[in-house]
């Protein structure tokens, strides 16, 4: 059985016309509606989809569990959900999820004077400072955070 | 003159566990099949501590212990979600590719110029680090043996990457590979043709290709000319998506009984019915097909399959389990040892909508509330939390196909309430 072609029942369910022809008998049930069809029928569009803004390279985006206050000043907090994309090269002011002594956390990626440095963003915590001999290296840039508002 | 890339993972398993959790990065990591039986993924760490591939982890509990080696249960969920963002860019690299296994792809390299090539290679492997972290392993030939003996080969170099193309870079790699290492010689031929005194590859290679076929079956006869250049095994493109589904699997263990054969393929057809459902398409006839192994050349060898019509194309589990174990029904044939079965469909369809209006239809709406209810309660509280009793089987083989996994990571990259957390 092939679909030669696809109409749409009013509930918007694709039918076959395949299967139309194989009853021949009009359709029925759902698809009576009398009275004029619905005029934005023309204009239906496909839902908003959230991945187009959240998402910008989604082979290379994962989702990570934010449990931490480091960066609440920036306004991540405990709870949150963080998009972080491995595809995108760091850069200065960027929020970075930094591997530290293998401990995943989020910083703030800065220019100082040629070198680059990771802070927090809360200023009730201690200045970051990455001591000798402490292994780091950069997981993925941050592009997006999703919060729920209503608990 | 065709050129194919094999690109694989390094110890896919263990490295998809390592993306997650950078402190593996300094431990042995392994990887246990179904049931947490064996170990069918090592790093480089756990193989020096002497960790075999397949050996039973009752062997090896004590050895984890004291070397602190992190054991996990195998994280199918992670290991797919991994492939599949490995395989969209290779995409990006070439059109005409083929899937092999979760965790290796052949890639059509003829259109890169034969200069290039390395470059390019280089290029795919670390876009793949970057984009999902695997480390990854390069191998490119005339043909699918010399690309898999290439991307072997390429294991030991720093860069990972080994271009095949020139026949005199062929000539010195094989010239020192050993003759286990290459694709399809299997334990009996390599037994065979060591009384020869054939050790290397490249021995192989020049070999009578009449003589190879009768040591080795038409398998070996294929090897020879592969190992010369001329391909004998096509790039098999997937079909594009949508025009058809399958479901197969190697089995873990032979299988040897009907009952076992019937739970696994009523297996795969819930988990067809699941695709079908999750797109929104029907279909009207399964294949069937079940084979031994073609590496257990020693062994009787048999291949069949068998397509089934369904009256009216559904995706209901039930239905497709009926028409898949007619199959078994008349394609089962006791005396061989099966490696892998699966269910395929080629025409998929929109699923026909009840017409209540006309035809006393109450078996279609009960059989869809039934999967209904059933998706959701598998997709709230995990796979095969519950499932046709026919992919259950009786008491005794309860648990051929049931799968533990007592040490399985969190499922980061596919369920919202398994994230990975970070401070």
């Amino acid at each position: 059985m092939r679909i030669s072609r696809v109409v749409l029942a009013p509930g918007g369910t694709p039918v076959p016309l395949s299967t139309l022809l194989a009853l021949k008998i009009p359709l029925v049930g759902q698809s009576v509606h009398a009275g004029f069809p619905s005029p934005a029928d023309d204009f239906i569009e496909s839902m908003i989809d959230l991945n187009e803004v959240l998402v910008q390279n989604p082979t290379a985006s994962y989702m990570w569990r934010v449990v931490g206050d480091c960066m609440i000043d920036v306004k991540i907090f405990p709870g949150d959900v963080v998009i972080v994309d491995r595809s995108l090269a760091p850069r200065h002011r960027d929020v970075v999820l930094a591997i530290i002594d293998g401990e995943p956390t989020l910083k703030r990626l800065n220019r100082r004077g040629g070198v680059m440095v990771l802070q927090n963003e809360n200023t009730k915590l201690p200045t970051f400072v990455i001591s000798e001999g402490t292994e780091v290296s950069i997981w993925g840039v941050v592009t997006n955070t999703i919060r729920a508002i209503r608990k | 003159m065709t050129a194919l890339a094999l690109i694989d993972g390094n110890s896919f398993y263990c490295s998809c566990e390592r993306v997650f959790d950078a402190k593996l990065e300094k431990r042995p990591v392994i990887v246990l099949s179904n049931n947490d039986g064996c170990a069918v993924a090592r790093t480089s760490e756990a193989k020096a501590l002497g960790i075999k591939m397949g050996q039973p982890m009752f062997q090896i509990r004590d050895l984890c212990r004291e070397n602190k080696v992190a054991v996990f249960s195998s994280n199918y969920a992670l290991y797919g979600d991994m492939s599949r963002r490995m395989n969209t860019i290779y995409d990006t690299f070439s059109p005409d590719n083929e899937i092999y296994s979760i965790d290796e792809t052949f890639l059509d390299v003829a259109p890169v110029p034969k200069g290039q090539r390395t470059e390019w290679a280089g290029d795919l492997r670390a876009t793949t680090r970057q984009w999902t972290g695997i480390p990854c392993s390069v191998g490119i030939g005339p043909t699918k043996t010399l690309a898999k003996l290439a991307n072997k080969a390429s294991k030991h170099l720093p860069g990972g990457v080994l271009d095949l193309s020139d026949p005199r870079e062929q000539a010195r790699v094989m010239a020192d590979f050993p003759i286990g290492d290459v694709w399809g010689i299997g334990r009996a031929s390599q037994a065979k043709l060591l009384a020869l005194g054939i050790r290397f590859a490249g021995q192989v290679r020049d070999m009578d290709s009449k003589l190879a076929r009768q040591m080795m079956t038409v398998v070996g006869e294929k090897i020879v000319h592969e190992l010369n250049g001329i391909p004998c095994i096509a790039l098999e493109t997937v079909a594009p998506q949508r025009k058809g589904c399958a479901v197969t699997r190697s089995f873990g263990s032979r299988v040897t009984m009907k009952v076992e054969m019937e739970q696994a393929v009523a297996g795969y057809a819930t988990r067809l019915g699941e695709k079908l459902r999750r797109h929104n398409l029907a279909t009207d006839q399964v294949t069937v097909f079940m084979h031994t192994s073609r590496f257990n050349d020693d062994e009787p060898q048999r291949s069949v399959s068998m397509t089934v019509d369904i009256p009216e194309a559904t995706n209901d589990s039930l239905q497709l389990i009926k028409a898949g174990r007619r199959a078994v029904d008349n394609l089962w044939l006791s005396g061989f040892r099966y490696s892998k079965a699966g269910i395929i469909t080629q025409d998929l369809v929109r699923p026909p909508i009840p017409q209540r209006a006309l035809f006393d239809n109450l078996d279609h709406e009960r059989a869809a509330a039934v999967m209904a209810a059933m998706d959701e309660a598998n997709r709230r509280w995990g796979r095969a939390t519950v499932v046709p009793a026919a992919t259950m089987g009786g008491p005794k083989k309860s648990q051929s196909f049931s799968t533990k996994f007592e040490m399985r990571s969190p499922r980061f990259t596919t369920r919202w309430d398994e994230l990975p957390e970070c401070r």
